[in-house]
């Protein structure tokens, strides 16, 4: 399967955060409208090679707004297996599909932000965790929801 | 390309052995690990019985150990204090919380001489 299939160059007037490289914004961007598809020279498909970069535009939430886009990676892991990585975030989760990889990364940024903000304490990890994702998440105003 | 060397059974297994809690979340579960009620790690489990779960492996990954490390939790030739051990060599665990005083109890004075 090929995520690059159609390319154009990316205008020089996008908002999404500009990567290193030759950039390419692919009309055949996952399936989904808010999510822009980067590619440079990387061989995503490598068991052990780069990631894809992506940048999530949206979280597909009813409540929650990203302040920036996020960049994730993706790449294909093995048969039916495709590995969306929040890095920044130090959190990974993968589908069968590219789309279902990044629908249940995009969920799951909202659903530990929501655990995260709840807890009194948090270990290290989690700490570090809730540093990026105040970062780039916030609630919805009222009107938009 | 082969198989993913994890699944949910893994996953699950993992659960089990370090002790974390497994909720569902939306269409997956989350397992969550907690030291002194302090959330330290979490993890996604997905539905699939034979869904691949790569996503727990390397360095990125959730469980923050390579795929190798991971099937070794899983099937028990890595223990569970090997793997706290590991954890705290990656600055994941927390120090432990200093030993609180037994209630109604008064610290010690000063000595009368």
């Amino acid at each position: 399967m090929s995520l690059v299939a159609t390319s154009y160059r990316l205008s020089s007037g996008s908002s999404a955060p500009q990567l290193p490289g030759t950039l390419y914004y692919d009309t055949n961007n996952v399936g989904a409208n808010n999510v822009v598809t980067y590619y440079a020279t990387n061989n995503y498909n490598s068991d052990s090679g780069p990631y894809a970069p992506l940048v999530l535009l949206t979280l597909d939430s009813a409540e929650y707004q990203l302040r920036k886009p996020i960049c994730v990676g993706l790449k294909e892991k093995a048969d039916d297996e495709y590995i969306a990585t929040f890095a920044e975030a130090e959190l990974s989760r993968s589908g069968d599909t590219p789309q279902e990889a990044l629908a249940w990364l995009k969920s799951s940024i909202v659903e530990l932000y929501e655990l995260f903000k709840g807890e009194d304490q948090l270990g290290p990890l989690p700490q570090r965790q809730l540093r990026v994702l105040e970062q780039y998440i916030d609630k919805k105003p009222h009107r938009a929801r | 390309m082969t198989k993913s060397r994890i699944e949910r059974d893994d996953a699950y297994t993992i659960a089990t052995k370090i002790g974390a809690e497994v909720q569902k979340a939306g269409k997956h579960a989350r397992a969550t690990l907690r030291m002194d009620g302090r959330i330290i790690l979490t993890f996604g489990i997905r539905h699939g019985p034979k869904s691949g779960h790569g996503h727990l492996c390397g360095a990125t990954g959730d469980l923050k150990m390579s795929e190798t490390n991971v099937v070794a939790l899983a099937r028990c030739t890595m223990t569970k204090d090997q793997y706290f051990e590991f954890l705290k060599g990656k600055g994941v665990l927390p120090p432990p919380l200093p030993p609180s005083e037994p209630k109604g109890q008064k610290p010690p004075g000063p000595r009368k001489a």
